[in-house]
Parts: C-alpha cells; structure tokens; sequence
C-alpha cells in the first residue's frame, strides 16, 4: 500500500513540477494595453497612448526598448519602476522588448499591431491609358 | 447648384424602399469616406491621388438635420431631422470608376480614367447622376390642366441630372483642385461646371476635411429645376425664368475609425442659393444647409 502511494506521489509531481516550471519559464513578463493601433487609411501614421507594465522580481538594471533601434524608451533598477506610458505614431507594426541591461539578455517581447479601416489596393501605373 | 448628397444611401434604400423613385436621391447628404477621385473622397484621402484598384464598400446609419430651401415634394422627402440607413462605395478596375462617396456633392460617378500621374488626373464622367428622378409621379404638365393639378404636376417634378463629361484633379500635398464640366445627356438639361479646393489633414487619428465650391449653372439647368414656362403658370406657381448662375458652397468633414472596420464621421456644410434662384416659386428665400452623423461598417478589398 505504501509504495502505491509512494508512486502516486512520485507520479504527481513528475507532472506538476514541470509544468509549474514550464508555467513560469513561460509566464508573460511584459504587456502592453491596448496592443493595437488603428488610423482611417492605410499609409497614414497611427496614434495610440500605450501603457506597459512587467512582473519582474529581481534588483537588476532593465530597459524598454523598441526592437531594432538602440536607444531605450526607459530604464530602471529593481521594482523602481512597473509603469509606463508611451505615446506610439508609427505606420507599421512595432516590436517592445523587455531586457536585462546586465546580460543584454531579452527577458520578454510584444507586438503591438497598426491597422488600417480603409487598406491599400493594388498600384497602378501612370499615364495615358485606354482600356 | 448641385445638392448636397449627405445620405448617400437614400439613394439606394429609397429605391428598395419604393419602387416610384428611381433614381432617388442622390439626395442627401454626406457623410462619408473614401479613396477616390470624387473631391469629397480625395480630401478625405488626405489629397493622396487615387492610383490603386480595388475599393471598398460601407454601410450603416445616418443621422442629422438637412435644410433643403428647394421645394417640390421629392427634394423635401428628405429635409429637416433625419435618421436613415446610409451606404456609399468606391471601386476601380483598369481606370474604370464607379463611385458614390459620403459627402460627395455629385452624387454617383461612373467613369474611365484617362490620364493620370499622381499629381494630375483626368477622368472621363459617363454618367454623374444626382437628385431626383420619380417615374410613377405625375408630373407632365399639360395645357388643359386645371390650376390645381397644375400645382400637384408642378409640385411633383423631377430634378434628376445625369451629366457627361470631364473632371480633371490636381493634387497638391494635402490639397485637391477638381474641375468639372457636364452636360446632361438624359434630357438636354443644359450644363453645370464647377470648381472645388478641397483640404484633408489628420490630427492623430482624427481625420478633418473641407472642401469649398464655385459652380456655374447653365439657364437651361436652372429652368428644369427652378423655372416655370408661360403655358405652366398658376397662382402658386407664376412664369419664371432663371438666368445662368454662379453659387458656391462649403462643408466640413470629421472622420474616425472607431474599429478596424467601424468609422464614424460628422459633415456640416452650407449651399448657397442665389438671388436669381431664390425668386423661384420653387424656391424658399434661404440657403440649404445640412448636418450629419454617421456610423458606418466598412467593407475594403486590399492587402
């Protein structure tokens, strides 16, 4: 009876202990509100206050930064910092990602997308036409 | 003097509706977007030329107050406080057009670009058809008429124009030229030409526009619209015969996504109405105004 309990236990927590691992290897650290932008036509520049915010439980330097440039939008130590708001104007689709400014390592990303009502057709050429 | 088109639609809800107008509307008035070469699409577009194929396709609900000083019983179908079910659409396929946009002050466009380069374009108008057409109205005065038939024959007329012609655009940043020269070819209903400045600018996602006019109308217009002929006359309606005129008009436009496929927009324009016209009997001594708020779910092809 004791060893069939013993492997219940056994069992279980060779289930649960890794998933509980997975969980917080996989938990999101950053996000962002609203995670869309949508302007009347396509082409045109999309505006959106942007409010990100992150769970992070260690004293370390981080950085938010928009991915593909190199100057961050903000940096802080620790828990200083769990807010922050951003004023987006952009045509397309950026990318924010959350680093560990010791490693360089990038703990988290998200995408916020720019949409349009009124999207681009298929381009023409110019000129005299008939037919 | 072209009226207003604030509620596209009426146009085609009208004509669903009740089978008697056939061409209804082009009525009312406004409200709406879009990419096109109609100035009232063009403005709205930010001044960006239409190069593209493809379009888009909206409906939804208007509502707003129109003030209409021309009376006959089909232009005032659709005056004072309104609510209505509103569509317009815009598509273009190897330089053919067809388009009606919310706002558009000519009504429903078919037509063939001829040239264009973005910054010019040159259309070919084979039909620019608006106001009002009622083939089950009786409306054919007739000599032996009794005064008060006369007056309900007279009352129920037709304003229905369908011109033929030419509108060239310039596009300059954010401003649009369009000039437009048609002669109706359903009735030889004489010629309307006009000249719009149009502006579009957007403050964040706030999309403004406004478009002033000039428009020369022929006599021959004006007397199918405003005039009554000697043999036609009454009391209510004594002869009157228009000359040519020159009036202009104004309007404003506030457009924003409040979805990816839901926009709202605000019109507000004025049309003036000549002194010349305004000794109408048909005609109220006023200028037409209008005020519209629409809602609209926008079908658009493209990427």
């Amino acid at each position: 009876m004791k060893i069939t309990q013993g492997i219940r236990i056994l069992a279980f927590a060779a289930l649960v202990v890794p998933a509980l691992v997975y969980a917080q290897e996989n938990e999101k650290l950053l996000s962002v509100k609203p995670d869309r932008c949508i302007a009347l036509r396509q082409g045109q520049y999309c505006y959106q206050k942007l409010e990100f915010s992150w769970k992070i439980a260690g004293e370390k330097k981080y950085c938010l930064l928009i991915r593909g440039r190199d100057e961050p939008l903000v940096c802080w130590q620790g828990k200083k910092l769990s807010l922050f708001e951003y004023e987006l104007k952009s045509t397309e689709d950026q990318s924010f990602i959350l680093m560990d400014l010791n490693t360089g390592k990038v703990l988290d990303e998200v995408e916020v997308d720019v949409a349009w009502v009124y999207k681009s057709r298929k381009k023409v050429s110019t000129g005299w036409r008939l037919f | 003097m072209s009226r207003v088109q604030l509620i596209t639609i009426p146009i085609f809800i009208s004509v669903m509706r009740s089978t008697n107008i056939v061409a209804v509307f082009m009525a009312l008035f406004i409200p709406a977007l879009a990419q096109a070469a109609d100035i009232a699409g063009a403005v709205q577009n930010n001044g960006r030329a239409v190069d593209e194929d493809g379009g888009y396709f909206e409906i939804g609900l208007v509502a707003g107050y129109l003030h209409h000083p021309y009376q006959t019983k089909q232009e005032q179908q659709t005056t004072d406080l309104f609510a209505d079910i509103d569509a317009s659409f815009e598509y273009r396929k190897k330089g053919f057009l067809a388009e009606v946009v919310q706002g558009t002050q000519d009504g429903l466009n078919l037509g063939y670009t001829v040239w264009h380069n973005g910054a010019w374009e040159v259309d070919f108008l084979a039909a620019s058809m608006n106001r009002f057409y009622d083939t089950d109205l009786d409306n054919k005065v007739k000599p032996e008429d009794d005064e008060e038939t006369k007056n309900k024959k007279l009352y129920n007329r037709n304003s229905f124009y369908l011109g033929t012609g030419l509108r060239v655009s310039r596009y300059i940043d954010e401003y649009v030229i369009q000039y437009r020269l048609v002669t109706d070819t359903l009735d030889g209903n004489g010629v309307i030409s006009t000249l719009r400045v149009g502006r579009g600018w957007q403050y964040r996602n706030w999309n403004y526009h406004c478009i002033i006019s000039a428009q020369y109308t022929s006599a021959k217009t004006n007397q199918y619209w405003f005039g009554v002929e000697d043999w036609q006359a009454t009391e209510r309606y004594p002869a009157f015969s228009p000359d040519a005129t020159i009036s202009y008009s104004a309007q404003l436009g506030i457009a924003k996504p409040l979805s990816e496929k839901w926009v709202a927009r605000l019109f507000t324009g004025w049309e003036q109405f000549p002194d010349e016209i305004r000794a109408s009997p048909f005609v109220d001594n006023s200028d037409g105004s209008y005020f519209a708020l629409t809602v609209s779910r926008v079908f658009s092809s493209g990427r």
